[in-house]
């Protein structure tokens, strides 16, 4: 079994391009502004096509969290303990995402500041947006 | 107008594993529903099947078992599929296009996957492919820990609170020999259960098993020939993909707050003598009785503390060990809830029985969004007489 890549689709090109660069980003709709993630092929809200990446701050807070002990797939388990978290971004939508690094979770708590670090996965082509606590 | 009922119902004996493949549990099912209403399978004009991983389309599932039929269904709504197919089924009836139609689910263990030939694994959809399933996140047990999580930091909902559900339950379970798992549990033994995913433990995960349910619809007509009182529906109701439009939805929210005034409206939830709510996490079960309005929102763990669920309680709650207890056969586990239903409001439940059960409530909750929670949750009113 091979592990679970993000697979590139004409739609969130432009996502795993801003994410090679280091730069999370999400979809804005020119014609109603909605600002959209997981990047989907139209505007959820207007239905329109005139959607484009738009560079995030990259910062949030965590609006719910687990620590993974025993993972749904094989292919993560040598990596467990390891927690996900769900973002609330500092734009006001949300990103599932996971700590980079386990040292966080001890104490992690909702409210806690994150900020975006990447990891590349698979073959190294992809980079994936993982989160880091911002210490105070 | 033509009234749809539910004829009757059955289901397989449950496994944790087994050499059938899933049709073959399927037909054996509805082999023992049609044997339960004494209904001829050549009067079978519909039928539904919950499969989302085998990738015979429906019409062809109906030929490998010999069903020429009027109208078919295959239906892909996660754990909400079964309850779900049988409205479907109530609507093809009431509508003329059918008189008598099966809606079967279930089959083998899903990680089998030698036992199922050519089955897919299920493509979920493509937001989990890309933005879940590469962190190694995914599966129900870490997605109703994010709940779970949400719903004690902000409502101090305790741990003891949702074992009071799987405690209760499993005593349930010890009345029903079709129960796989009827050991005692005590609250200490699912506070000591290990984590998955913390909070949620081992305990709090229902578990997969083998085996299918079949249930029967049909006009009220068609069922005054058979020997066994058929089941009316009161009311039901369904929503799909809840505070989808939302880019930082409710967690906590679910689809049942979308029509749960439409589904009491004309049967109350004071007249509702049990409660069969699909049970994968006790967590689910907090969840459903607030967003039902059962209780308050952010209520639901003191709820739990202040009633009592059990058979011989106030509001007795999954009489037959639900699934948690019994095992989940793949999409049919949501028919457990119903089969209960059924028999309640018969009388036929036997050590289970609840004194007097007209009225109760079906629920169906399936798959889990990107954000939010629930993508579909449905709820079915059913009794013992006709609602008028």
């Amino acid at each position: 079994m091979t592990r679970p890549t993000p697979k590139t689709v004409p739609w969130d090109r432009d996502f795993w391009a801003n994410a090679e660069r280091g730069v999370l980003s999400a979809q804005r709709c020119d014609d109603c502004g909605r600002l959209q993630h997981y990047p989907k092929p139209v505007c959820s809200e207007c239905l329109g096509a005139n959607i484009r990446f738009e560079a995030l701050s990259g910062r949030g807070e965590v609006y719910s969290f687990t620590t993974v002990r025993r993972p749904e797939l094989p292919e993560f388990e040598a990596e467990a303990p390891y927690t996900v978290v769900d973002v609330l971004l500092d734009e006001g939508i949300r990103f599932l995402s996971r700590l980079a690094d386990e040292q966080d979770a001890p104490g992690l708590k909702l409210g806690d500041k994150l900020t975006t670090v990447f990891k590349p996965v698979g073959d190294g082509t992809k980079h994936l947006p993982y989160f880091v606590k911002v210490r105070d | 107008m033509t009234r749809a009922v539910i004829a009757g119902g059955a289901e397989t004996r449950f496994s944790r594993t087994s050499d059938l493949a899933d049709l073959q549990f399927m037909a054996q099912a509805i082999r023992l529903a049609l044997e339960e209403t004494g209904i001829s399978k050549a009067d079978v004009d519909g039928i539904t099947f919950c499969a989302n991983v085998l990738p015979d389309d429906s019409s062809y599932m109906a030929e490998h078992l010999g069903f020429s039929v009027r109208w078919t269904m295959k239906a892909d709504y996660g754990g909400a599929s079964s309850v779900l197919s049988v409205a479907r089924a109530v609507e093809a009836v009431e509508a003329g296009r059918a008189e008598v139609v099966v809606c079967v689910g279930g089959g083998n263990r899903f990680d089998f996957t030698d036992l199922h030939h050519d089955a897919v694994s299920p493509p979920i959809d493509y937001a989990h492919r890309s933005f879940v399933l590469p962190y190694g996140y995914g599966g129900p047990n870490m997605q109703m820990a994010l709940l779970q999580r949400r719903h004690m930091e902000l409502y101090g909902t305790t741990l003891e609170q949702l074992g009071k559900i799987a405690t209760t339950f499993r005593r349930h379970a010890q009345l029903n020999d079709n129960a796989l798992l009827r050991g005692d549990m005590t609250l200490q033994d699912y506070l000591d259960s290990p984590l998955i995913a913390d909070p949620i433990r081992k305990f709090d995960c229902v578990m997969r098993c083998a085996g299918a349910v079949a249930v029967i619809v049909t006009s009220e007509e068609y069922a005054k020939r058979l020997a066994k009182p058929p089941v009316y529906i009161g009311a039901y109701q369904e929503q799909h993909s809840y505070g989808a439009n939302d880019m930082s939805p409710d967690k906590l929210e679910t689809g049942f707050v979308a029509f749960r005034d439409k589904l009491f409206e004309r049967i109350p939830r004071e007249e509702m003598d049990f409660l069969q709510l699909y049970d994968d996490y006790p967590i689910a079960i907090v969840a459903q009785l607030e967003d039902l309005g059962f209780c308050k929102r952010g209520e639901g763990g003191k709820f739990i503390e202040d009633t009592d669920i059990s058979i011989w309680g106030d509001l007795p709650i999954n009489t037959s060990g639900g699934i948690l207890s019994i095992g989940q056969p793949r999409l049919g586990g949501g028919y457990i809830p119903l089969i209960e239903a059924m028999r309640q409001v018969r009388g036929e439940a036997g050590p289970r029985q609840i004194k007097d059960a007209k009225t109760g409530l079906v629920s169906g909750i399936g798959l889990m969004s990107y954000l939010s929670n629930l993508v579909i949750t449905c709820g079915m009113i059913v009794g013992k007489e006709p609602f008028e």
